[in-house]
């Protein structure tokens, strides 16, 4: 599925004295199959972006396209059943008396028989290393659990589209490792991930262009080369390593990824070690 | 005192016992020599306490009224816990927020509210855990900048899944299903890799590639660049 978002504004609370435009004109599309990586400072408008794409927000001005229909067109249940999103604070997700229940709520809502419902289930379960919590109260759940069990509960819907708000804050590194590896797998299965996030190293290692986001404007958008690069203050840690030693080695190339850099940079000693 | 470990090894459990939220079942809990579980009000005097969700901690209609929940409880005087709340929240970069509703506010701006709200009771001991899972890299470095402040002068605990911001600090304690599983140096710790695998953690990019690339372990991207370019001096030069 293509997303497009075209010059969208979004006011909150408009006319209470606090009206805040949080969106100033974004554009963007989200292509067919693709990682889309939405990076910005505290109160940029990530989640107020990532919130029109299934339009849980309604722009103020401007629209939101589905392979080039008008999203408002749509039936909500359809629009949030292919466009999946998995909330900042995972807590806004989590209803049911257990994991179990709260995972197998949107497969049942989909009509699908109870065998599939449960095979969805379990298959999202395991692949957030969550498949122990199943019979557990989502409350009682510490807070690293209770992302992982929010993530599932949208994976089981199998979207076509995964909007990811901070999945991997309060996850452990071998969880978020894990959960890169996820969505470096739902790619490869067709479906497009929009991954929201602060941390710059693990949107360089998935993402295949990146949006940053400044007071609700696109400052820029698209190879995550090209646009690390172009500003290494706000770029991840092996991009600024790169660069610090880039005037004087222009041989290294502009790796991105941990893997790509680490070549490099073990090249570079080779050659000269 | 850091504390890492994986999702469920019990760090925000044992931050809640010590705060007096959660009883022990055996085994007992002192800060300054008191009981949390008996006397919570006197040891919440000295603990500040950040919670792991700020979306939980944050009940008052208005920002500024949550930032003041504490000192109302301590019956600091009106005009005092008025320049104290300001200055909070000058702290942490929130002024003119006074009177927004702090449900309508970014993940962010929620967690800068909640650290405003520790810093303004001035607590002898600070509790943080995951202090800045959602703040960007300005309002991370911050935070971070504030407790190496406030190190020396006051107790911080500081749970967290991100081992370079506990670079600075004395101790890191391990916790793995319920159990201390290591309490050492940070040094040690990332020197160590059995020991990071058995706690699901790994290091952080920089020094991971430090490592990899059998350099010391450098924690800023500039410092593992000076680094480099001093080993490939030493070869063929730089042209
Ligand atoms: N319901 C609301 N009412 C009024 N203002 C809001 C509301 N929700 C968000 N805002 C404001 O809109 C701006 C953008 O918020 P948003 O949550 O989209 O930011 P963000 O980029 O996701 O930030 P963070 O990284 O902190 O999560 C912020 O300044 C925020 O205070
Ligand atoms: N209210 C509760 N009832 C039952 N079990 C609970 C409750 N709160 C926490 N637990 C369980 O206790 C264990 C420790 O949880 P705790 O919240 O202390 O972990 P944590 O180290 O803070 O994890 P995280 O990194 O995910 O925040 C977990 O297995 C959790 O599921
Ligand atoms: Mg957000
Ligand atoms: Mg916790």
């Amino acid at each position: 599925m293509r997303l497009e978002l075209r010059d969208v504004w979004h006011v909150y609370a408009p006319g209470n004295g606090f009206e805040l435009p949080a969106l100033r004109g974004v554009s963007l599309t989200v292509e067919d199959g693709e990682v889309l990586g939405v990076v910005g400072g505290t109160g940029s408008g990530k989640s107020t972006l990532v919130q029109h794409m299934n339009l849980l927000l309604a722009p103020t001005s401007g629209a939101v396209f589905v392979d080039g229909v008008d999203a408002g067109t749509l039936r909500k249940s359809e629009l949030r059943r292919r466009v999946g999103l998995v909330f900042q604070f995972p807590e806004q997700g989590l209803f049911a008396p257990t994991v179990e229940e709260d995972v197998s709520y949107a497969p049942r809502q989909l009509g699908l028989a109870g065998d599939e419902v449960r095979g969805r289930v379990r298959g999202a379960l395991e692949s957030l290393d969550a498949a122990h919590l199943a019979r557990r109260a989502p409350y009682t759940l510490s807070g690293g659990e209770k992302r992982r069990v929010a993530i599932a509960g949208v994976l089981a819907m199998s979207p076509e589209v995964l909007v990811l708000d901070e999945p991997t804050a309060g996850l452990d590194p071998v969880s978020r490792e894990r959960l890169l590896e996820l969505v470096t797998g739902l790619r490869s299965a067709g479906t497009s991930v929009v991954l929201v996030s602060h941390d710059l190293d693990e949107v360089a290692e998935v993402a295949d262009r990146v949006c940053v986001l400044e007071e609700g404007r696109v400052r820029s958008i698209g190879d995550p080369a090209e646009v690390f690069y172009a500003d290494p203050e706000v770029a991840p840690a092996t991009v600024r390593v790169v660069a610090a030693l880039g005037n004087i080695c222009p041989g290294l190339g502009r790796p991105v990824r941990f893997g790509t850099t680490l070549q490099a940079l073990r090249g570079l000693l080779e050659a000269r070690g | 005192m850091g504390v890492v470990g994986p999702n469920g090894g019990g760090k925000s459990t044992l931050v809640r016992l010590l705060n007096g939220l959660l009883k022990p079942d055996a085994g007992a809990a002192r800060v300054y020599g008191r009981n949390p579980a008996t006397e919570p009000f006197e040891v919440r005097r000295k603990v500040g306490m950040l919670f792991q969700n700020p979306d939980n901690g944050l009940v008052a209609p208005f920002v500024e009224d949550d930032v003041a929940f504490g000192l109302e409880n301590l019956g600091v005087p009106r005009e005092e816990m008025r320049v104290r709340v300001a200055q909070a929240m000058r702290a942490v970069g929130l002024s003119g927020y006074e009177r927004r509703e702090p449900h309508t506010l970014s993940g962010g701006e929620k967690q800068r509210v909640a650290l405003a709200g520790i810093l303004v009771l001035e607590p002898e001991v600070l509790i943080l855990d995951e202090p800045t899972s959602m703040l960007d890299a300005a309002g991370r470095r911050e935070v971070l900048e504030k407790v190496r402040y406030l190190r020396g002068e006051k107790t911080i605990l500081h749970a967290t899944h991100h081992l370079e911001e506990l670079a600075d600090a004395d101790r890191v304690l391990v916790l793995n299903d319920g159990e201390v599983t290591a309490d050492v140096t940070p040094d040690r710790l990332f020197a160590n890799a059995g020991l990071l695998r058995e706690n699901r953690l790994s290091l952080p990019p920089v020094l991971r590639l430090a490592a990899d690339l059998g350099l010391p372990l450098h924690r800023t991207p500039e410092d593992l660049a000076t680094e480099i370019l001093a080993e490939i001096g030493d070869g063929a030069g730089v042209p």
